[in-house]
C-alpha cells in the first residue's frame, strides 16, 4: 500500500472510526487506541483492497471489535470493584454516585454545567449515554453505526454481514428500546 | 391501517425508497399516532447527535493528527520493507527510539534493552542469511535489488555480494549495520548451502564463494571480522 492510497483511506475515515470507537467505549483515549491499532495492523500486514469501500469495511469492522472488548473488558472491571464494595458492607448506591461524578462524565460525554441549565442537560445526556450502553450489543452497535458514522442500511448489512432487512429491524428495535428506557427513566424521576 | 413501526423507522433513516416513501409521507400527515411516533424518532436521533460534548469532539480531533502523525513511522516500515535495506546502526537506532518512545507513551511500558552480543548475534545470522540467499544462488526474485543508505542507494544484482562487500569496506571500522531481507523473496532449498563462520582472531574477514567454478574471496572491513566458506 502506498503512503498516497494510506493517506486517503484515513482522511476518509479516520473521523468517523473515532466517533465510532468513541461513543462504544464513552473513552477518547480507548477510541484513539483501538483506531491507532486497527490503522497500524493494516500496514504493518501490508494490506492491499480492491477498492476503498473494502478498506473502509475492514476497519470499522476491526475498530467495532476492539472497541466492545474494550467495553465489555471495562464492564467487567467494574463489576468486581462493585462486589468488592459490596463485600465491604457498603451501599451499592455510594459506587454508582461515585461513578456517576467521574471525570469522564463531566468531559467527555457530559455538556458544560455552570448553571441550572447546564446541570438538566449533563443529566439528561448522562441518562441518553447510560441507556444507549443498556442495550443488546446487536442494537447498540446497528444504531451507533447509522448515528455516528453516518453509515446507510447497506454499509451496516456489510460490515456486520447481515441483510438490510435485518439491519431495518435492528434499528428500530434499537430506537424502540432506547425511548422506552429514558421514558422509564422520566417515571421514575417524577417528584411525588 | 398504520404501517410496521420499522418501516417509520426506516423513513427516518432515509431508506424508504420511492413510491412506498410518498405514500407513507401522506400518510404520516394525516394519522397522528404515526406522526407522533416519527416525531419521537427524529427527536432521539437529535438528541444523539449533541451527545458529543464539544470537549470531546475536541480530544477526538487531537487524537486524529496525534494518530496521522505516528502511523507516519509505520508507512516508512512498510515501504522499506520491500527494499534490502543496509542502513547504519545509528540512523536505525534513532527511528527505532521514535516508536518505542510512542509505543511506551500509549501503552505506559518502559522500552526493554537488547545487550550488545545480542544485537552482534543478530546481525550475524543476517549475513549468513544473506550469503544463503546469493551464495547459493537460490534468489528466485531475479531483479536487481536496491540498497538503501545514509548517503544514497547502491544497486546491487541478483547473485553477488559485492557490491554489498564494497558498500560495507567504505564504513567506520566501530560503525554496524542492520541488513533487512525484502518481504517479497521466496527461498528455495536449491544449489550448496553457505556455511558462514565468526572469526575472532583474524585481521580482516574472507569470504569463500559458494559457487562451483572456483574460490573468490573478498575482505570485510570491520572490527569484527567473519568468514564464510562452503562446507
Amino acid at each position: 500500500m502506498s503512503e498516497m492510497d494510506f493517506r486517503s483511506i484515513y482522511e476518509a475515515n479516520a473521523d468517523m472510526l473515532l466517533r465510532i470507537a468513541y461513543r462504544i467505549t464513552n473513552s477518547t483515549e480507548a477510541a484513539e487506541d483501538v483506531v491507532h491499532d486497527a490503522f497500524g495492523k493494516m500496514l504493518q500486514n501490508n494490506m492491499d483492497f480492491p477498492t476503498n469501500a473494502d478498506a473502509k469495511y475492514w476497519l470499522i469492522r476491526v475498530v467495532k471489535n476492539a472497541a466492545i472488548n474494550y467495553a465489555k473488558r471495562k464492564s467487567r472491571e467494574a463489576k468486581a470493584y462493585e462486589k468488592w464494595w459490596r463485600s465491604e458492607g457498603k451501599p451499592v448506591e455510594d459506587v454508582e454516585a461515585g461513578s456517576l461524578s467521574m471525570a469522564d462524565i463531566g468531559s467527555d460525554a457530559g455538556v458544560e454545567a455552570s448553571a441550572e441549565e447546564g446541570l438538566l442537560k449533563r443529566e439528561s445526556a448522562e441518562e441518553l449515554r447510560a441507556a444507549l450502553d443498556s442495550l443488546p450489543e446487536r442494537l447498540k452497535v446497528v444504531l451507533i453505526m447509522k448515528e455516528y458514522g453516518g453509515m446507510n442500511y447497506k454499509e451496516i448489512g456489510k460490515v456486520l454481514g447481515i441483510s438490510e432487512g435485518n439491519v431495518k429491524v435492528r434499528a428500530y428495535r434499537a430506537r424502540s428500546a432506547l425511548l422506552e428506557r429514558l421514558e422509564r427513566e422520566d417515571d421514575t424521576n417524577v417528584p411525588r | 391501517m398504520c404501517p410496521d413501526e420499522s418501516l417509520l423507522s426506516a423513513y427516518v433513516d432515509g431508506e424508504v425508497p420511492s413510491p412506498w416513501k410518498e405514500k407513507l409521507e401522506s400518510h404520516v400527515v394525516e394519522c397522528p399516532k404515526c406522526a407522533d411516533r416519527v416525531s419521537g424518532f427524529r427527536e432521539l436521533d437529535a438528541r444523539l447527535q449533541q451527545l458529543t460534548s464539544p470537549d470531546a469532539e475536541h480530544k477526538l480531533a487531537m487524537a486524529r493528527a496525534r494518530i496521522q502523525a505516528d502511523l507516519r513511522f509505520d508507512i516508512v516500515d512498510a515501504e522499506k520493507s520491500k527494499l534490502v535495506s543496509v542502513l547504519p546502526q545509528t540512523f536505525a537506532t534513532e527511528h527505532l527510539d521514535t516508536r518505542y518512545k510512542r509505543k511506551a507513551r500509549r501503552n505506559g511500558s518502559r522500552r526493554a534493552g537488547i545487550s550488545m552480543p545480542v544485537l552482534a548475534a543478530s546481525v550475524l545470522v543476517l549475513i549468513f542469511a544473506a550469503g544463503l540467499v546469493v551464495g547459493g544462488k537460490v534468489l528466485v526474485n531475479k531483479k536487481p535489488q536496491s540498497i538503501a543508505s545514509a548517503s544514497g542507494t547502491i544497486q546491487v544484482g541478483s547473485g553477488s555480494m559485492d557490491s554489498i562487500n564494497q558498500y560495507w569496506s567504505s564504513l567506520k571500522s566501530d560503525q554496524g549495520v542492520t541488513i533487512t531481507m525484502p518481504s517479497e523473496i521466496s527461498f528455495e532449498p536449491i544449489g550448496d548451502p553457505v556455511i558462514m563462520t565468526y572469526s575472532d582472531g583474524a585481521a580482516a574477514a574472507t569470504v569463500v564463494s559458494p559457487v562451483s567454478s572456483g574460490t573468490s574471496t573478498s575482505s570485510f572491513g570491520s572490527a569484527a571480522p567473519m568468514q564464510t566458506s562452503t562446507p
